[in-house]
């Protein structure tokens, strides 16, 4: 899509040369051809290294941006994101896409739906009432149980088996607040990426990236009602007991265990080999691995038990 | 398959006579042509009572394995009994089977799939995307709303109602782990039995059992987005708020009340007629009938409201 066609398309004015791009990302990860943008001057320093060419911006941060930049002037960035965000959606459907590519010995049910464009390897099993999206693909041995979604451009590992009632690649929960107080929809654009030999249970729901791919690595186990939000990125043989939920752009390191009813703030990063008990609300980065925490606020197991103690004695 | 197939699959030895195995169970259920194991100290007292033909030790759990039963000695049993339950694995779909069985005056909907095997009773409902496994069972009178998944050979009783989107049968949460950290899958082989006039909302999960029966008895009361995992008993009557989790082989008596995002640990026994109020969180047996619980960790509920008293002061000082 053309730059100018951007401006015009949000009635707002292009400083520079008209430019074809082709998708938006973050200002710390666009490329060339990439839309960018950025709020306010605390990403100056971010702006002035960026790779891309084309930003939306404020009148204020023009001054920081790299030589030869093209540039849409937002009185509200964060609005006119979003608004541009719907521009690169794709439909929920491509209907122009190739038919599907199915591989040998591989059982589709007849009431499962398989969308244009999407790839599924060999002796995989798609059960009745499933949705493979377009552009979606399967890798082999995988098994989908019945009524499963699989969002358009989602990618299934091989040797995965995901069960009933989850939907892999709804939208991130993402919208821009004008001063009226309504909310305005990011399109989630990016995808999510679900590496080999993951199981995950019923009811689960792993959010789609709102640029780039949210990301469930090789060997992780998910029991039912996990919620992983959009951009996280779960390490290798994570395991996540029943009913835990991670915020947005979370990265877990690998062998996490998260036991039930836990949940993650959003933007974390948690070292390797953390264990959280039962209902553990975390809020703040984890940098030391091996570690075995506990409780809301978050704290070190044994200091946790040392608290319930102590709170049991108020009573007496 | 016979137990000479077994020990080459988990690369072992044994000695005495080989036998046609037909199935896995634990120690306890486990009759004279099953294969059991025993993957931690505390089990090795159910060793001497179990009728098992066979059962999977490690080299020091090896002497408790009385005469006639025959030991396979491993290294690493819960890992090799992950590797041998892939075995012992149905199909997900078996088109050998017979037709399903669809009672008189019993809708079903042409969207819905009911697959081979199956049986449904008289004047069922089941309504558009739903699914119900092979050799399914449901009774008479049940409703089931759309989006419905029942897993194979999962039981549910008559006059039950289950809400849309909610899962039944789907694989209890269980992994063995290797000391490199990669976990290994133990194949979900048992099921789920739903007795007769319970109500389950939508979208709630119930696991099957690993060995045996997860088990929701006689008149329980399930709302939505609960949470119940594999090997469970639900006595009768009980229910079970939103959001509530019940961890696996936990057991619960009759009229048990589980408020909204409470939760019990695995392997716990509540007595009948208790009442856990919202959040609570469960981790150890109740043994006493008829008392009320709050909060995490667990208390009395009065203890609770004294506690939230005495919580709230602190601010004021």
């Amino acid at each position: 899509m053309l730059l100018s066609e951007i401006a015009s398309r949000l009635s707002l004015k292009l400083v520079g040369e008209d430019l074809q791009v082709s998708s938006m990302n973050e200002l710390s990860l666009a490329s060339s051809t990439q839309l960018t943008f950025a709020q306010s001057k605390k990403y100056s320093k971010e702006l002035s290294s960026s790779a891309s060419k084309s930003f939306l911006i404020p009148q204020d941060l023009i001054e920081f941006l790299p030589q030869n930049s093209s540039y849409i002037i937002c009185e509200d960035v964060s609005i006119e994101m979003a608004n541009a965000s719907k521009l690169f959606a794709p439909k929920p459907i491509d209907f122009d896409a190739a038919s599907p590519v199915v591989g040998t010995n591989t059982f589709i049910d007849d009431k499962a739906k398989v969308e244009n464009g999407a790839k599924i390897g060999n002796d995989v099993t798609i059960m009745a009432g499933s949705y493979i999206g377009s552009n979606a693909v399967v890798g082999d041995n995988t098994i989908i149980y019945a009524n499963v979604t699989i969002y358009r451009d989602c990618l299934i590992g091989s040797d995965c088996i995901i069960h009933s009632g989850t939907v892999i690649g709804a939208d991130g929960f993402g919208f821009s607040h004008t001063k009226t107080g309504e909310h305005i929809k990011i399109y989630q654009n990016g995808n999510v990426i679900i590496e080999d030999d993951v199981e995950i249970g019923a009811s689960c729901a792993v959010d789609r990236a709102v640029f780039n791919s949210t990301i469930i690595k090789k060997g992780s186990k998910l029991d039912n009602f996990i919620h992983i939000a959009h951009n996280c990125e779960i390490g290798e043989y994570c395991i996540f007991v029943a009913q835990t939920g991670v915020g947005g752009s979370t990265t877990l390191g690998r062998n996490c265990v998260v036991s039930g009813q836990s949940a993650f703030s959003d933007h974390l990063n948690i070292a390797a080999f953390s264990t959280f008990t039962a209902r553990s609300g975390i809020t703040k980065d984890i940098k030391e691995s091996g570690g075995v925490y506990s409780g809301f606020p978050l704290m070190n197991h044994r200091d946790w038990r040392r608290l319930q103690t102590k709170i049991m004695r108020l009573n007496s | 398959m016979t137990l000479e197939e077994i020990a080459k699959i988990i690369n072992t030895e044994f000695s005495g006579n080989s036998f046609e195995v037909t199935a896995m169970a634990t120690l306890k259920d486990a009759t004279s042509s099953e294969i059991s194991f025993v993957s931690n100290a505390k089990y090795i007292k159910d060793i001497q009572d179990s009728n098992a033909g066979a059962i999977i030790v490690d080299s020091k759990t090896k002497e408790y394995v009385k005469e006639g039963t025959i030991a396979l000695v491993v290294d690493f049993p819960y890992w090799e009994m992950a590797t041998l339950s892939k075995y012992f694995a149905p199909l997900i779909e078996d088109e050998s089977l017979a037709q399903a069985e669809i009672g008189e005056g019993t809708d079903v909907s042409a969207k819905a799939e009911i697959a081979k095997g199956a049986k449904i009773g008289k004047n069922c409902k089941i309504m558009a995307h739903s699914y119900i496994g092979c050799e399914a069972v449901i009774g008479d009178n049940t409703i089931i709303y759309p989006n419905v998944t029942i897993y194979r050979d999962c039981h549910i009783g008559s006059d039950c109602i289950i809400h849309a989107n909610t899962v039944v049968g789907s694989d209890g949460f269980g992994f063995a782990t290797s000391k490199m950290g990669e976990h290994r899958k133990i194949y979900q082989n048992g099921n789920v039995v739903i007795e007769d006039d319970v109500e389950i909302g939508s979208s709630t999960t119930i696991d099957r059992a690993a060995f045996g029966t997860t088990l929701i008895k006689k008149g329980v009361r399930i709302d939505n987005l609960v949470q119940v995992g594999h090997n469970c008993v639900i006595g009768e009557y009980s229910v079970l708020v939103a959001q509530s989790g019940i961890s696996g082989s936990t057991t619960m008596g009759r009229n048990v009340v589980m408020g909204g995002q409470s939760a019990t640990s695995g392997h716990l026994e509540i007595a009948a007629f208790t009442t856990m109020a919202a959040r609570s969180g469960v981790t150890k047996s109740i043994k006493e009938s008829g008392l009320t619980f709050a909060g995490f960790p667990l208390m009395q509920h009065r203890a609770w409201l004294k506690l939230q008293g005495k919580i709230a002061k602190l601010l004021k000082s």
